[in-house]
């Protein structure tokens, strides 16, 4: 295998040794023997697409939090902490903290003790089918295209970084992902993810570690980066009275209202990709506890994640530019930095380790897709629709070759965007699109009795076509952005912001508009669906420290903390 | 499949008349291990190996090649090393800290024969 993998390698940003190919080797062959472990586990369909709902509060919480720690995601904040400063820290904190807690203590007893087996079935008991199958086909089609688009990326980076060969890349990754997912089905995946999580902890943690240690501590660094940046590049909020005072060009409404109360909260509470992880929990406490457990270390995340980037400003002797002007200057681009500080730091192993994380990385995540995809296709949108009338058993195997046609799918669509780059850019302004207006209505569904089946499906298409409306409006005539970002001088994060807030709003005017010349649904039928309806089980008489309201107290308290420190 | 009852399996398959909260020995130490036994039984299936294991042995074997390649580093320093702060040798005690971290996990959620 070695002569093999080194006739892949042609330039590079980094040299691999012999022992870092052994590390790499060893994560493939330890996924793929946890997948041929649990594949008796997977025989039924509660075993198959709901890790037969077994899982503790920290293999659910770190299985939660790990599905969206990809390495697109690792690798392009630690690009956007060089090209912003701390302000993409807001990602994780404001951008996560508040809406993990809310799934944790708001909606997640609802999930729950619905016993939904995803987030259209839940749109289903609330608003009725339609609603259910446009929440269900939408996400379907999203999820199995952004699973192509991040193959196809890992390639491109592992071209990138290693100079593997693309090919070589995506059918590795594919088939292995395909082989450990379809025996194991959920199981499996939750159990790479855990240690997907691990495994970057262990191969990324050591940046910050010597970065600092190289810079000479955090208030030198501070000094650094203001002489080689800005001085704002170091404050979370203090440069967001307006909209050209901060390196991202964007105003604390955007942050506060556009990513902290909608974007994050539609994405952390109704994304299925990550709420599916929570859904396998073993009881209710754990469902509860488990997005709490994810918040923590999801405060902890910026430190392998933001701080290698702000280190790179500091310490790494060359200028590193947009992807565009890399592409023709043949210099470094902003999304280079995290592997340029692997290979500063990490010598023969480490590396490996290093770059293990990153496939782990990448891998989980297309597992995550990839069985999120096959149960919404399997009960939202096969068995409704299709076959209503198979044995468990059938379902079962019918999620297996869905699994398989789902990563084959994803493949082709890694091809197709090989051949058509901006595909990518629309497949991930497609699936921002649905997210908003989703919040919008799962949260009316599970807070107010009042809103119908029809006012759920038509506030979540107008919603979403809003969104639609609006990206096609600015990508027609740029100078739109000033009504839509309420700014000309808005980035394109900043876009994404308040078209998240305006769809958001438009989904629930019109979903009220239309709960108030409808029928309202007899309460009868709304029983452990919406609030007030329903009977939420009490955690218990447990002790303080066993308690979900306690930890969601302290992970609240560090969180203000830590926004004032970094003020 | 069909799975025999605990009590009758338990008993060599002969059905054993007990009053309730009694255990086979009737001593009250083996009351906890009958409990698990039974439990497992009822459930059809065996123990399963606990992913904090897995991770255990992902983080023993890399640590034990990190430490390794860090170690034959020190005895054979290399012309060019490379990286910056090659002083702080990291790759032999950040490969030594997850080494012993592993082997913590691993022998803590080892697998367990049931009886």
């Amino acid at each position: 295998m070695m002569p093999a993998l080194a006739m892949l390698v042609t330039t590079q940003l980094v040299h691999l040794s012999p022992v870092d190919f052994v590390i790499i080797a060893f994560y493939f062959a330890l996924v793929l023997a946890i997948g041929f472990y649990l594949r008796g586990r997977a025989n039924t369909g509660e075993d198959f697409f709901m890790a037969g709902r077994e899982m503790t509060a920290w293999v659910a919480g770190l299985s939660f939090l790990s599905a969206n720690l990809g390495a697109l995601e690792l690798m392009g904040w630690a690009g956007s902490a060089y090209q912003y400063g701390i302000l993409a820290t807001h990602w994780y904190w404001i951008g996560a903290i508040p809406a993990m807690l809310f799934l944790a203590l708001v909606m997640m007893p609802f999930y729950y003790i619905s016993k939904t087996h995803s987030v259209p079935g839940y749109l289903k008991l609330r608003f009725g089918e339609p609603s259910r199958a446009l929440s269900a086909i939408s996400f379907a089609f999203m999820t199995v295209l952004m699973s192509g688009v991040n193959m196809f990326a890992m390639a491109k980076v592992m071209q990138i970084v290693l100079g593997w060969d693309i090919n070589f890349s995506i059918w590795v990754s594919s088939l292995t992902v395909a082989i450990y997912v379809t025996l194991g089905g959920l199981r499996s995946a939750i159990f790479n993810e855990v240690l997907q999580f691990f495994l970057i902890c262990a191969g990324a943690l050591l940046i910050p570690i010597l970065g600092l240690y190289e810079a000479g501590g955090w208030g030198n660094l501070k000094v650094q980066i203001a002489q080689r940046a800005s001085e704002q590049y170091v404050h979370l909020w203090s440069g967001l009275g307006s909209f050209t005072s901060n390196p991202m060009g964007i105003h604390w409404t955007g942050i506060v209202f556009g990513l902290g109360s909608v974007i994050s909260m539609g994405y952390w509470t109704t994304d299925f990709l990550v709420v599916q992880r929570i859904l396998a929990a073993k009881d209710i406490r754990s469902a509860e506890i488990a997005p709490i457990i994810g918040a923590g270390f999801k405060m902890l995340v910026p430190i392998i994640v933001i701080l290698p980037g702000l280190l790179g400003l500091a310490v790494l002797p060359v200028k590193l530019v947009p992807e565009s002007v890399a592409a023709v200057t043949g210099g470094h681009s902003y999304n280079d930095v995290l592997p340029l500080m692997l290979a500063r730091y990490c010598g023969p192993g480490l590396l490996g380790l290093g770059i293990t994380a990153l496939i782990a990385g990448f891998m989980s995540g297309m597992a995550g897709n990839v069985s999120a995809f096959t149960t919404v296709w399997t009960y939202d949108i096969y068995r409704p629709l299709i076959n209503s009338q198979g044995t468990d058993h059938h379902y079962v195997n019918m999620g297996r070759w869905t699994t398989v046609i789902g990563v084959l799918i994803s493949v082709g669509t890694a091809y197709l965007v090989m051949q058509f780059a901006s595909i990518m850019d629309y497949v991930q302004a497609l699936f921002s699109f649905f997210i908003a207006p989703l919040f919008g209505t799962v949260l009316l569904g599970m807070l107010w009795k009042r809103a119908t089946g029809p006012a759920g499906f038509w506030g979540l298409l107008c919603g979403t076509l809003s969104s639609i409306g609006m990206w096609t409006w600015v990508k027609l005539d740029p100078t739109a952005l000033r009504y839509v970002a309420l700014s000309p001088h808005a980035k394109a994060l900043a876009q994404d912001m308040y078209q998240a807030l305006w769809s958001f709003v438009v989904c629930v005017v019109v979903t009220v508009a239309v709960s108030m010349v409808t029928e309202p649904v007899p309460d009868s039928q709304l029983r452990g669906l919406v609030y007030g309806q329903t009977e939420i089980p009490s955690v218990g008489n447990v002790p303080l420290h066993q308690r979900p309201l306690f930890w969601a107290g302290v992970v609240v308290v560090v969180f203000f903390i830590l926004n004032i420190i970094f003020w | 499949m069909w799975v025999a009852p605990p009590s009758r399996r338990l008993s060599g398959g002969r059905p054993v008349r007990r009053t309730e909260g009694e255990t086979p020995s009737g001593q009250p130490a083996k009351c906890r291990r009958y409990g698990r036994t039974v439990r497992s039984l009822k459930a059809g299936v065996h123990s399963m190996i606990s992913i904090w294991f897995f991770i255990g042995i992902s983080l023993a074997v890399n640590g034990a090649l990190i430490m390794g390649a860090g170690i034959y580093q020190v005895v054979n320093p290399p012309a060019d090393p490379g990286v910056v702060l090659f002083h702080l040798h990291a790759n032999v005690w950040w490969g030594a800290v997850l080494f012993v971290l592993g082997l913590i996990y691993c022998v803590k959620f080892a697998p367990k024969r049931h009886a």
